[in-house]
């Protein structure tokens, strides 16, 4: 009698305030207040508005782009081609526009090309029956690729007016992509929750088969979450696009890196079944701020790599940990 | 109403006849529990029942209709669930996702998350789960409770025909109550429980109806009286001719090589004891998951040792890990041959090198030459039928991957071979071929550890055998005390 009653004291729900620290995201929210004050400390420009302002725009792109990836990767398929999806469907929207396409048209093609992107990307995944770390590096790298066929070193500058105000238009003083990112984040985190179809992503992710033999098609979850994601992909590049009134070959670079090591900082898994969109959107930013610290702090930006390095492997190392105790259930 | 009818059910693997023309009847709202020995056909059985599997031939009646399931899903829509041994379940969302996995209480496209924690609760109170939470994660429950909630989910989708596959292996005595409990529950609602256990004491306590295999037939169906004993169960579930006979006794026994004493890893393997001298084969019987393979992984230092001491030739020898235990002369051939043993897609020289390869060197670069006539060596001592040594192993049939296997660990000349089932999934011819490179192996001096499944095999060719239970040791017999029944009396804890 008393094993049951110490199995349902552990079942009930452990106290409150445990189970709320073992919570992630709450790790999260301590970890960038601690940065935060040590950042008004040290410098007097972090907490400025303009600061606020460029830290903010300047993680849109990525955070845009990480809500579908974080869906993808709590189901267990990682997106290692978004930085490249971004560049090309960038470069053929904008050589379109500047050389006379509608901007209007121009968004169309440049959607339709990342859709198109994301929909390979499965089609690779789901027939050919490769990983999603294997065929999404070899998409990164093609994408790529043809980017550079397309726009070589130039920068193709010359974008019709209409089409730079989908990048800077300001709603009550807030920049339009700041706006873009905060909706999608919102989206995200309802359809995760709420919608069926997404929220299998947990399901699949946590057991594959188990989520297969209850006749979840995980064939067609990729199909539609790789190629939202390629589409999301495109929109992001398409406002970065706008803002800066030019598209090159740098655009997106490192993205799928930094989306990675911030979604793992965040919570998720490289295996999935676990994480939030909130906890992507803390590790994002988490990211972020140390890149926006590094600035303030004048340190040299070579060095920004080999931080990014090792919190990517702390992050990992971490994330190996937790499963191997998990596994000792 | 839940009745099953098995009729001339076959079923038939590349090699063996796992199931043959297996009928008998299952009474609608039954506790009926099968038995049988390691390889009898339980497992195969239930898996056709469950739609993880098709019959060769035969059919199978619920309540006089024909019932063809062509997947698990299948089989529950029409009635039919199975909880295995090994849980399958998500393991990091909560009980509630676990119960309704893909059928989750939904307004249109979007979740109800109010219906489905009501839903989920509902649930649980009606199999008397009441003190499991609905909302807490499948991983912080206890093995047990787990089972549950698998049952619970197969309950729920109206499943009238339950099936167990040993699931007490891994209960607390606590928790095999409660199941206990729930398994009378069930059969108080009418749904028929199908229990597969290699417990005697659980059966005969559990039971409405018992039926037997042996050898993938159907020895017998009773109904539980006071009548049945254990003791006539295991007579059941054994008693055949003992067919092989590999020349125990013939060959000069010398000192004792091996001295374990008190070998424990955890609860897994318990105070173990025994000794094996140069000359010898000794066996270890007993049920899958008393421990055998366990000991074997622990004296070889792939399993951490948590008490006891192992001699060699009178010295000890810590062996705490594998490299440790090669270079102390130990070899051991695992049972999961193509996982844990061979390199499928290397050639025969390859791996018959592989468990030496710092032997086949030359001015300390790799010596291809010696590699090849190593293995060509050892391909004829063995008679491996091989096209060349260039030929792949995954290409070879099991009996000839064995034999490369064998010659793997022989090339590092061992004193001590440890072997897990060495004719597993090999045919008649080869298993004899094998018994006879054993035998005379240890009579070159060395001394051969050998797990078996299959009694017979261990009494044709065992000069001394130990049999496990749960752990540990339940009996010692020489050669000549062997018999099926004595063996698999001390692996169900009866003598």
């Amino acid at each position: 009698m008393s094993k049951l009653r110490s199995d349902a004291m552990q079942s009930k729900g452990k106290p409150f305030v445990k189970a709320l620290l073992e919570r992630r995201e709450i790790t999260l929210i301590l970890l960038i207040m601690v940065m935060a004050i040590g950042l008004v400390l040290r410098t007097n420009t972090f907490l400025t508005s303009a600061n606020i302002r460029v830290l903010l725009q300047g993680m849109s792109t990525d955070m845009m782009i990480a809500v579908p990836m974080a869906i993808s990767l709590i189901a267990g398929n990682i997106d290692f081609s978004v930085g490249s999806s971004l560049c090309l469907t960038s470069a053929v929207a904008c050589t379109a526009m500047s050389a006379g396409v509608p901007a209007g048209l121009g968004i169309l093609i440049g959607l339709a090309l990342g859709a198109a992107l994301g929909f390979l990307n499965a089609v690779i995944i789901n027939k050919l029956h490769v990983t999603p770390l294997v065929a999404t590096l070899g998409t990164w790298m093609a994408f790529q690729g043809a980017a550079l066929v397309i726009i070589g070193g130039n920068t193709v500058a010359n974008l019709p007016a209409d089409f730079l105000q989908i990048g800077r238009i300001e709603v009550l003083g807030v920049p339009i992509s700041i706006i873009y990112m905060v909706l999608i984040i919102a989206l995200g985190m309802f359809a995760l929750k709420y919608i069926n179809f997404f929220h299998r992503a947990y399901f699949i992710g946590s057991n594959k088969e188990s989520a297969r033999l209850a006749g979840i098609n995980t064939d067609r979850f990729k199909y539609v979450t790789y190629t939202i994601t390629g589409i999301v992909a495109a929109f992001a590049g398409l406002v970065l696009a706008a803002r800066l009134g030019s598209s090159s070959q740098n655009a997106g670079s490192g993205l799928e890196f930094r989306n990675v090591v911030g979604l793992l900082v965040g919570g998720l898994s490289m295996d999935g079944g676990e994480g939030t969109i909130i906890g992507a959107t803390l590790g994002v930013l988490i990211m972020q701020i140390i890149n926006n610290a590094l600035v303030l702090l004048y340190i040299n930006p070579s060095y920004t790599k080999v931080i990014i390095g090792a919190i990517l492997i702390l992050a990992i190392a971490i994330d190996q940990f937790n499963r191997r105790r998990r596994a000792k259930v | 109403m839940s009745g099953l009818l098995i009729k001339n059910v076959t079923k038939i693997y590349p090699g063996v006849t796992a199931l043959d023309d297996v009928s008998f009847e299952i009474k609608s709202g039954d506790i009926h529990c099968i038995i049988g020995e390691n390889g009898a056909g339980k497992s195969t059985l239930m898996k056709i029942l469950a739609g993880e599997q098709q019959v060769h031939s035969g059919e199978v009646f619920i309540d006089g209709e024909k019932a063809v399931f062509q997947s698990p899903a299948d089989a529950i829509s029409k009635g039919v669930g199975i909880v295995y041994q090994e849980l399958s379940n998500f393991i990091q969302l909560d009980v509630a996702r676990n119960l309704f996995a893909n059928n989750l209480p939904r307004k249109g496209l979007i979740i109800d998350y109010a219906a489905l924690y009501k839903k989920a609760r509902k649930i649980l109170d009606s199999c008397g789960l009441d003190y499991i939470n609905e909302r807490a994660h499948m991983e912080d429950l206890s093995l047990g409770s787990q089972q549950m909630v698998e049952i619970a989910s197969l309950l729920s989708k109206n499943v009238r025909v339950v099936i167990l596959d040993e699931p007490t292996s891994a209960l607390t005595e606590v928790e095999i109550t409660q199941l206990n409990k729930l398994i009378k529950d069930m059969k108080a609602r009418g749904i028929t429980v199908i229990y597969i256990s290699h417990k005697l004491n659980e059966i005969l306590y559990l039971a409405d109806t018992i039926t037997v295999l042996k050898d993938g037939r159907h020895v017998k169906t009773m109904e539980k009286t006071d009548a049945v004993t254990r003791e006539m169960l295991v007579r059941y579930m054994v008693g055949r001719d003992v067919e092989y006979d590999y020349k125990v006794g013939i060959n000069p026994v010398g000192d004792v090589l091996l001295k374990v004493e008190g070998l424990s890893s955890g609860k897994t393997v318990s105070d173990v004891s025994f000794e094996v001298r140069r000359g010898e084969i000794f066996g270890i019987s007993g049920l899958e998951g008393s421990g055998r393979t366990e000991l074997l992984e622990t004296l070889f230092g792939w399993r951490k040792k948590t008490a006891g001491k192992i001699y060699v030739s009178g010295k000890e020898v810590l062996n705490r890990t594998p490299q440790e235990s090669i270079k102390n002369g130990f070899a051991y051939i695992t049972k999961e041959r193509k996982m844990l043993g061979l390199f499928l897609s290397l050639d025969v020289a390859s791996n018959t090198a592989a468990a030496s390869t710092t032997k086949f060197k030359k001015y300390n670069l790799v010596d291809y030459a010696a590699m090849k006539e190593n293995a060509q060596k050892y391909a004829d001592i063995m008679k491996t039928k091989i096209a060349s040594l260039a030929q792949k192993v995954m290409n070879l049939s099991g009996g000839n991957q064995q034999k490369v296997l064998l010659s793997m660990w022989l090339s590092a000349e061992p004193d001590i071979l440890l072997i897990d089932e060495p004719t597993r999934g090999i045919d008649v011819g080869a298993k004899s071929e094998i018994h006879i490179l054993l035998r005379d192996i240890v009579s070159q001096g060395k001394a051969v550890i050998m797990v078996s499944s299959e009694m017979p095999e261990i009494i044709a060719s065992c000069d001394k055998t130990i049999v496990m239970y749960e752990g540990a040791v339940a009996g010692f017999m020489e050669n000549n005390e062997l018999s099926e029944e004595k063996m698999m009396k001390l692996a169900s804890n009866l003598e």
